[in-house]
């Protein structure tokens, strides 16, 4: 249905005069944008690539030592624990963060609804709060026996298990607080995109009398689906890369059940100066990352609408 | 689409004006004074957040108000920062002319050759020989010096006199036994359960340290060249007290160092070993607390004491370096350890301070005996892979559940791969 | 999931413009519906903000009477010592000026510069264009911590350090935002940029008029976000800035939580000062997005 609208051709082919003004346009639009990425970003990538292949530890020489970094690191059961931390932790907060999102963007989008922008503003709020005074906040909720959590549900008789010092549940906990600080983050690009989807689609479904349930998956989710692409592509990244709320609430303990592996980039490059090795570990991350997010791209490109 | 021009070139002219009054506003912050003509400026860098900022600050600008010639350019900041870049700034020439660290992680950076050494400081400053042994030998790395105390912090035993009096506990525990047992009267469940001793493992002044030294053993022997953690003492040490708090629940599990302060101040924790700088906080919560030494243990009586140090840029200047020493001398005058004991709590770094001097905050004398059996917690140039990565994940394992004798001689097998 | 179906109507107001009869619901199930929808959102947004309820509850109790044995919201001694200790504690008006000057810079310049960016990944046809969004994507794979050395040697090689040109330059774009802006310009139906184009129109003016025009929820949002991350970024201007003349407030704030001592009331007083702006920018914005639907001539 929503193709209705569709169709259109963006450049001429048959012109190679206007392809290359066009393409100086689009140059020029960037230049601003990759001037900046290339000095800030590119630049120092590179640089971590190169120090990546050394045993550069920011004091005395630095030494030039081929892939010895990787090669260490398939051997290292550090890694290996942290990629599955890392695992772990995204496989739960990605999914669980864009679903929750994506339903409350849905609740909070209704025309209508009294307080709507003081609802969006509540759950919007814990992306606004520090992750420094979130964490402690939540650990003084799950403090034992005074924590306001503890204390009030062991009034009721309901014991809170010690959540972040427990080796088995300090994972879920710091998953827990993952979401709960995103989740507001990800509705608000999910309400923007629902605002962008053109109102007359919805007046066309409705004249052709299609019912609530195939206005809801024949024009909102085609129509959504750039946002949902955006959305999971940014959550996956955002929670492989999961490292503040849990250097604040558990630096990674107890006994690195919590530790992932930017953490261990983190420890590794600036706790013991191996910066050479910190960063082969943040290679090795990186094509994962993308590597998945690619993945995600593909499977996404297929559902997406074109104009 | 003649208005939205208008906008857009109104929004553009903005943004260029906007930039360009930023860059000024920075090229003005950035205009920091430099030397001339004789005049020396020293940054200072610290981690002195918190309610011991204000006093150093204090301090500082009176130093700068005495010292005409010389100005402390000093930036706080916390001490995850403070770590973060303090080695990329060195080794990119940006960094402070002097800083202070726990001198726990001096050896890593000593290591690095980064500070100067100041073996001939000690030597041709008459004041020297009136610091703490205790707190001098914590800043000396391999024989050589490297910084000279900021403050020093023995650890003692807080006790609330409401719970033990509760209990029917005429005073606070002498020794090991009197302390299980009193910690075992201490503790109940229930509905809001309460324990013997806050007993915090992580992010923390170390405290577990001090059980195994008490008991005979330790991490790593004095001259840090073997771990010592797996000999029968350390093991006898962490089996007794993990079997109390596992068993018998006398305290919470893998805690931090907050949360244990938030329990004894909250009086659901009865006892806990902690630094002077928690007084000012459970002085103001009302509780009802005494302080006493640690108890002594079956081999030794032993605390632990924290030691903060000062250390110079290897690049400095001879004028810097002499205005550096100048400051040190400052702070480390009569008056001014006076001054910052009364207000922080922290023991003078000088041993001539009296009681008498210190009448103002009477606490600090008590501290200030506690460090006569107090030691520096040293683990040499790899501090953290020992204590951070090993030991410390060693006994979160412990109390989660772990085998205590195969989880030691495992973590002792780490450390002592780290020792060579 | 249910419930969230129930709610997928067209807004109210465009139905009833259209002036077509719809068979929705009558007056009663509306009724219920939205009392539905209000029940589940309330409970929701209680869930959520109950940690920060507790935050500005804290600030206004005295320090020792912040940690007891029997917690509660409200303590009986109301005092407003934390907000006083806080403003005098740090050089709040100098932090204010910086959190703003560095906020709002970097949203200027990563709106300018990502909306130009996007719109010509979204819009244009050019050779390279896959590879330079597949780079922009990299940039945004790379944990900040790797870059973080090198680009810290970078500045200082520049003489950067404790300046707001070193604040603000290095995030004056974004990978998130051009993503982000890429996605929504994708979304815009072309026949409105064809008909400009008919009307003559170059790139420039469709980009200004046509897509961040009806993008407008879109770029107000990625404005919010830019501005909310930098306010509230701790490490990079503790990084950049070796001069507390220069930290921002979020970095101020972090001065209150020391190596062994919490100051919970000012730590909770100074963070209640410092999202309170946060909060009443994104109700006004809030206001915006229906302001800017009504008003973008989509229909």
């Amino acid at each position: 249905m929503a193709t209705r609208t569709l169709k259109s051709r963006l450049w001429y082919p048959w012109a190679t005069k206007q392809r290359r003004r066009r393409t100086r346009v689009a140059y020029l639009f960037m230049a601003p944008s990759l001037i900046v990425l290339g000095v800030f970003m590119f630049y120092p990538l590179v640089r971590a690539g190169w120090l990546s292949l050394t045993n550069y530890s920011f004091f005395g020489a630095s030494r030039f030592i081929g892939l010895s970094n990787y090669g260490h690191l398939v051997h290292d059961p550090q890694f290996w624990r942290d990629l599955v931390n890392t695992l772990y932790y995204a496989g739960v907060v990605t999914p669980v963060s864009v679903a929750l999102a994506l339903g409350l963007a849905l609740l909070l989008n209704r025309k209508g609804l009294p307080g709507r922008g003081l609802f969006r503003a509540a759950i919007f709020l814990p992306a606004v709060v520090s992750f420094a005074v979130s964490a402690i906040v939540f650990r003084f909720m799950f403090t034992p026996s005074i924590g306001f959590l503890t204390y009030w549900l062991g009034q009721i008789g309901i014991h809170v298990p010690d959540w972040l010092d427990s080796v088995s549940l300090a994972m879920p906990a710091v998953i827990l607080v993952g979401i709960w600080k995103n989740v507001g983050f990800y509705m608000v690009i999910f309400i923007a995109g629902l605002q962008t989807i053109p109102k007359e689609l919805y007046e066309a479904a409705s004249i052709d009398g299609a019912t609530r349930w195939r206005r809801f998956s024949n024009v909102t989710v085609p129509l959504l689906s750039n946002t949902t692409m955006f959305v999971t592509v940014i959550a996956l990244i955002a929670s492989l890369q999961a490292f503040d709320q849990i250097y604040v609430m558990t630096q990674g303990g107890p006994a690195f059940s919590t530790e992932t592996l930017v953490m261990l980039i983190y420890r590794q490059g600036f706790t013991n100066f191996q910066m050479g090795y910190a960063s082969a570990i943040a290679y090795v991350l990186m094509a994962i990352v993308l590597m998945l997010s690619l993945l995600q791209l593909k499977f996404f490109s297929k559902r997406v609408v074109r104009y | 689409m003649k208005r939205s021009k208008h906008k857009a070139l109104r929004a553009t002219a903005a943004l260029i004006a906007g930039a360009a009054g930023a860059a000024m506003v920075g090229g003005l912050a950035s205009a920091s004074p430099k030397a001339s003509g004789g005049h020396i400026t020293l940054t200072y860098w610290n981690g002195f957040t918190g309610p011991d900022g204000p006093t150093v600050k204090a301090l500082v600008n009176e130093f700068n108000k005495t010292h005409p010639n010389i100005t402390i350019d000093m930036s706080i900041m916390p001490w995850d920062t403070f770590y973060t870049k303090l080695l990329p700034a060195l080794a990119s020439g940006s960094g402070p002319d002097i800083e202070a660290m726990d001198t726990q992680q001096l050896p890593q950076y000593a290591e690095k050759h980064v500070f100067l050494p100041l073996n001939s400081y000690y030597q041709h400053s008459p004041d020297t020989h009136a610091l703490a042994k205790g707190a001098v030998a914590a800043t000396r790395v391999n024989g050589t010096q490297y910084g000279v105390p900021v403050n020093y912090a023995p650890l003692m035993m807080y006790w609330n006199k409401t719970l033990f009096a509760k209990a029917h506990i005429a005073g606070p525990p002498k020794n090991w036994s009197q302390w299980m047992s009193d910690a075992v009267k201490l503790s109940h469940g229930g509905k809001s359960p309460q324990y013997g001793i806050a007993l915090a493992d992580n992010n923390t002044i170390p405290v577990w340290p001090i059980l195994l030294w008490e008991n005979g053993g330790g991490i790593v022997n004095s001259s840090i060249t073997k771990s010592v953690l797996a000999s029968p003492q350390s093991i006898s040490a962490v089996e007794q007290w993990s079997k109390l708090i596992i068993k018998d629940g006398i305290a919470p599990k893998n805690i931090t160092g907050a949360d244990a302060d938030s329990l004894f101040q909250a009086q659901k924790a009865a006892m806990e070993v902690n630094g002077p700088w928690a007084t000012t906080g459970y002085t103001q919560a009302k509780v009802n607390y005494g302080l006493a030494p640690v108890p002594a243990g079956p081999k030794r009586t032993l605390t632990l004491t924290d030691v903060t140090a000062m250390s110079i840029n290897a690049k400095d200047s001879a004028a810097k370096v002499k205005a550096a020493e100048t400051f040190f001398n400052f702070w480390n005058a009569k008056a001014t350890q006076i001054d910052y004991a009364v207000h922080t709590g922290f023991v003078p770094t000088r041993t001539d301070v009296t009681a008498a001097e210190l009448k103002k905050n009477p606490q600090v004398a008590l501290f200030e005996q506690a460090g006569h059996n107090a030691v520096p917690y040293q683990l040499g140039a790899n501090f953290t892979n020992i204590d951070t990565n090993t030991w410390t994940p060693a006994i979160e394992k412990i109390l989660d559940g772990a085998p205590v004798k195969s989880t030691l001689e495992s973590a002792s097998q780490q450390i002592q791969s780290y020792l060579g | 999931m249910a419930t969230t179906l129930s709610d997928l109507d067209p807004p109210a107001s465009t139905a009833r413009r259209s002036g077509f009869p719809t068979r929705r619901r009558s007056g009663e199930a509306s009724r219920f519906g939205t009392a539905w929808a209000v029940t589940m959102a309330s409970v929701a947004a209680l869930v959520i903000v109950l940690p920060l309820v507790w935050m500005v509850a804290t600030s206004f109790k005295p320090e020792g009477a912040i940690i007891t044995a029997h917690p509660s919201f409200v303590s009986a001694q109301f005092t407003w010592s934390n907000y006083s200790g806080a403003w005098s504690a740090i050089d709040m008006p100098r932090l204010l000026l910086n959190s703003t000057i560095f906020a709002g810079g970097v949203t200027l310049c990563s709106l300018t510069f990502d909306s130009l960016t996007a719109y010509a990944l979204a819009r244009l046809d050019f050779p390279g264009k896959n590879v330079i969004f597949v780079l922009i994507l990299i940039t945004l794979m790379l944990p900040f911590q790797v870059n973080l050395i090198p680009l810290f040697v970078e500045l200082t090689n520049f003489h950067w350090i404790n300046t707001y040109q070193g604040l603000i330059l290095p995030r004056a774009t974004n990978a998130f935002g051009i993503f982000f802006l890429r996605q929504f310009f994708l979304s815009i139906p072309a026949e409105l940029e064809d008909a400009a184009r008919v009307d003559g129109a170059g790139d420039l003016r469709i980009y200004r008029s046509v897509m961040l025009r009806l993008a407008t929820p879109a770029v107000l949002t990625l404005a919010l976000f830019h501005f909310m991350y930098n306010w509230n970024d701790l490490l990079w201007p503790l990084i950049i800035s070796s001069n507390s003349s220069m930290y921002t407030l979020a970095s101020g704030l972090a001065l209150f939580t020391g190596q062994h001592v919490i100051q919970y009331g000012l730590v909770m007083a100074g963070s209640t000062l410092a999202i309170a702006p946060m909060v009443i920018a994104f109700l006004l914005i809030q206001r915006r997005f229906v302001e800017s639907i009504a008003t973008s001539g989509i229909r």
